[in-house]
């Protein structure tokens, strides 16, 4: 069973609120779901989708089609009438006047008296959003019941007179359609085991909850805010301080600071901020002050498409700040590795006392995803930091920096007797003292950079996923796993024999590792949500590999696993020949910036 | 035993030009630290970059020298992750009122209970003799060979007017006289500023150690009531109105509020670096299901 939602509106309508809350009902079910939404920068006006995938074998990839369009407004219509499958149902406001529009005569239109329905219901416009909950129920046959407990739960706090009210138009919505139409499916659940429904941003600050965060800094930006949202919701009932700061200078400086003082502390921002952040990702890296930063990637350069995604900012990640110092740059695939991967990066900075960058991008944390749940085995290594410390004679410090086999050297926290030294931004001798020494600067950078024969133990090989001996490889990172694995679901159905290897640690890159994987891949197809292939450019260059092909997308939209699914069969189907760059632009060309464009 | 003033010595030599200002203000943070009794490894002097960012080396503490303009936001998250540590910060008036102003206009909103001491002396230092935010109208530098046509930064009048609760000014020529301002700012609940005037004797030929004398004066002398915040702000621009004739020293204002750091109940009682780090997540699942 794989079942698509559009709902379309205009900015401020709440699609975000209803999507979540219909996706919700599915989870109960024991279905898994996809939440993808879309948007302009606009607070009002301007055209938002919330598209919601449900299936009973897996889904975590957007898609061109859907089955069920709930439009709320005349837009909605006119953006996804095309996308509406025959056998598809359009679900609108009776006030919208549809009659200018060319619709499919397969498919179901249902106009909602939305007014009347709420109001013989007594409930009020702000309980709209249940009523048209309840018609897309409707359409599929799906229990209005596992709704209503979904309102129970949501509402319960705010009194019974709400509860009633809002399933009161749950009902209403759901019985006009049943009385109009005949279901185009009948969905059941299909288990009694509830999923959960997170976003990628909480998947990131749960990790790091999980992971022993206690101090989160940040200046708002789309798409890193909800992290901030997240933490400062939960900031007492977990013991956490969370900052808003007056920019990301700051914040990355808070960040840096609380480290520092012992506590594990990080910041989260998207390229612009990161910009702000870079100096002092230097400052972390010479002081050895581990520090870690969720790097959620939006559309570039500069404001770029603010609230779209794009993968195109990890050589950034890479290279952010003045001189050579190690960091490790991870990027989770999923909302499993999401969780995961943020516990872990804590323990990366904490271990090595090095920046670690959590790199995300808008689609992986705004978009929803089901999972059974989280493997919380995370194992919580504070490195070599040293609580107690013999006395030291008058006037002298702590050998913070020591030169060790390592790089790593015991770090005391201040209030710790017997540990005095001081952090610096300046090239230093053992004691932190600046020193302007050439052979005790050689070996501080020695140092520094030894640590990453070590990290580099730490850092699994690529993952692969699908037949082992497949006919082509599909090799992808971060964000891009989620369509590149229902890329393969399509090959696998096809009796096509495809897999992938999937990129989670991105830097450093351990060669032997690498190639262990894809020196045994036959064709390789590359995917990359950029226009340059950034990811591939630092395989090259780190590990000395580079894919047949090099697929890239960059137009504000993640890979669909169609567009994946089709290009690699074309190149199938040329035996493997042919240019090495391809680039992919969207079928649907429609922007929801300006609707006026269209005459809306 | 007790701490000294000596035990805030470090064997490294303190390598700023002879006769700076910076020597006076170091000798009267120790001696202000030692004599508030003190323990070395609770307290933590965050400095930026500058010729007084050497201060975290040249004491015996715990520092942190971090980027220029960038001593506060460390500062404050030292003490947000551990409210028992005593927390200085310092920079010039080139790293705070200059490169790292925002900062210093959003801690002052926020009231943690931490102490910043700025190195004043109206002119950048260690990048060799340029105009500072504090550097006088008229006043002839590298990068003002006409005069300074821009008119100072008052940092007394927007640290009053700004929320900060303990506002002073010393002189670096004056150690026992700033030794006590000190004090009192490290002892005052919430945040302190302390600018001090320090003369550059090597690039600030204007602002020299004579010309400080021959204007200052201190507040308290005159029964300046610090609580008074009409006679602060009036006092916070006497040097400006007297075209620089008067340059009150002193402890200009105070106010008692909450910190920032009090209004934070997860911290309350426990300092944030002291929490453990096993957390239950199992209610917060239950949210998304």
């Amino acid at each position: 069973m794989k079942l698509t939602f559009r709902i379309g509106a205009q900015a401020g309508a709440g699609v975000m609120v209803t999507g979540r809350v219909l996706g919700r009902c599915f989870t109960r079910g024991g279905y898994s779901v996809l939440g993808y939404p879309e948007y302009p920068s606009l607070v009002r006006g301007g055209h938002n989708v919330f598209q919601i995938r449900v299936s009973d074998n897996g889904v975590s990839s957007p898609i061109t089609k859907c089955d069920v369009l709930l439009a709320l407004n005349k837009d909605a219509v006119f953006y996804h009438k095309d996308a509406v499958v025959d056998g598809g149902i359009i679900i609108y406001d009776e006030k919208i006047d549809i009659s200018e529009f060319k619709l499919g005569k397969k498919i179901e239109k249902v106009a909602l008296p939305l007014e009347k329905l709420l109001k013989d219901a007594g409930a009020t416009q702000r309980m709209a959003n249940a009523v048209q909950i309840g018609a897309a129920l409707a359409a599929i046959d799906y229990p209005i019941e596992i709704f209503e407990g979904v309102l129970k739960d949501e509402f319960g706090r705010k009194g019974e007179e709400i509860v009633k009210k809002n399933i009161a138009a749950a009902r209403a919505g759901y019985d006009f359609v049943k009385s109009k139409t005949k279901p185009i499916k009948s969905v059941k659940p299909v288990s009694k085991k509830r999923k959960m429904l997170v976003g990628g941003n909480e998947a990131l600050a749960l990790g790091a909850i999980k992971g022993g965060l206690k101090f989160y800094a940040a200046y708002p930006m789309t798409p890193a805010s909800s992290i901030l949202h997240y933490l400062f919701a939960k900031e007492r009932e977990f013991n956490i301080v969370v900052k808003q700061t007056e920019d990301e200078i700051a914040a990355m400086h808070y960040a840096i600071g609380a480290n520092y003082t012992g506590v594990r502390a990080a910041t989260g921002t998207s390229g612009g901020g990161f910009a702000l952040m870079t100096e002092a990702m230097g400052l972390a890296g010479l002081s050895e002050t581990p520090v870690t930063v969720f790097l959620v990637q939006r559309v570039g350069p500069s404001t770029g498409i603010p609230t779209w995604t794009e993968q195109g900012d990890i050589r950034f990640a890479l290279h952010a700040s003045q001189g050579d110092f190690l960091r490790c740059v991870i990027a989770p695939g999923d909302i499993n590795e999401c969780f995961s991967l943020s516990a872990e990066a804590l323990n990366i900075a904490d271990k090595y006392q090095i920046p670690s960058i959590v790199v995300s991008d808008k689609f992986l944390s705004e978009s929803l995803f089901s999972t059974e749940g989280f493997d919380e085995n995370i194992k919580i290594d504070r490195g070599k930091i040293v609580t107690k410390l013999p006395k030291l004679p008058p006037n002298t410090r702590f050998e913070r920096y020591k030169l060790t086999k390592d790089g790593v050297s015991p770090r005391p926290l201040p209030g710790t007797p017997g540990g005095l030294y001081v952090a610096t931004s300046y090239e230093h001798d053992e004691t932190g003292f600046s020193t302007e020494s050439f052979s005790m600067r050689k070996a501080q950078v020695d140092k520094r950079a030894s640590k990453q024969e070590y990290l580099l133990k730490d850092i699994p090989a690529p993952k692969v996923y699908g037949d082992k001996n497949a006919e082509f490889t599909i090799v992808a990172w971060g964000s891009m796993k989620l369509p590149a694995l229902e890329a393969l679901h399509r090959f696998k159905q096809d009796k096509i024999s495809a897999n992938l290897v999937h990129f989670t640690y991105l830097y450093p890159l351990d060669e032997k590792k690498v190639k262990s994987v894809l020196g045994k891949a036959k064709h390789t197809i590359m995917i990359e949500n950029n226009s340059t292939g950034q990811f591939a450019g630092m395989l090259k260059q780190y590990v000395n590999w580079e894919p047949d092909f090099l697929m890239l997308k960059y137009t504000g939209r993640p890979f669909y696993a169609e567009e994946i699914f089709e290009e690699v069969s074309k190149l199938k189907k040329a035996g493997f020949k042919g240019k090495k760059e391809i680039r992919v632009l969207d079928k649907e060309d429609l922007e929801y910036y300006n609707p006026q464009r269209y005459g809306l | 035993m007790a701490v000294t003033i000596k035990d805030f010595d470090v064997k490294e030599k303190m390598q700023w030009c002879p006769g700076c200002g910076n020597f006076g203000l170091i000798t009267a943070l120790k001696g202000a630290l030692a004599d508030l009794g003190k323990d070395q490894s609770e307290v933590v002097v965050v400095t930026g970059i500058g010729c007084s960012g050497k201060t975290s080396h040249y004491i015996n503490t715990y520092g942190f020298e971090s980027l220029h303009g960038r001593t506060l936001p460390v500062a404050s998250a030292v003490k947000l992750a551990n409210t028992d540590l005593t927390v200085i910060a310092e920079g010039g008036d080139g790293d705070g009122y200059g490169i790292g102003i925002q900062h210093f206009i959003h801690i002052m909103r926020r009231n943690y209970d931490l102490t910043y001491l700025v190195h004043n002396n109206e002119i950048y230092g260690l990048t060799t003799g340029q105009a500072s935010p504090t550097s006088l109208l008229g006043m002839k530098t590298k990068t003002t060979p006409w005069g300074v046509i821009e008119t100072p930064f008052n940092p007394i009048l927007s640290a009053i007017n700004g929320g900060a609760t303990y506002v002073a000014r010393g002189f670096a020529g004056e150690p026992a006289h700033l030794k006590e301002l000190i004090k009192g700012a490290i002892e005052h609940k919430g945040f302190s500023l302390v600018d001090i005037f320090q003369p550059c004797v090597t690039f600030n030929k204007l602002n020299t150690y004579e010309w400080f004398r021959e204007r200052v004066y201190k507040l308290e002398d005159m029964g300046h009531k610090p609580t008074d915040k009409k006679a602060a702000l009036e006092k916070a621009e006497e040097d400006t109105k007297t075209d620089y004739k008067k340059c009150p020293i002193g402890l200009f204002y105070k106010e008692e509020k909450p910190t920032y750091e009090d209004l934070l109940p997860q911290i309350k009682g426990k300092p944030l670096v002291k929490h453990g780090l096993k957390i239950d997540l199992s209610k917060a699942y239950e949210e998304f299901m």
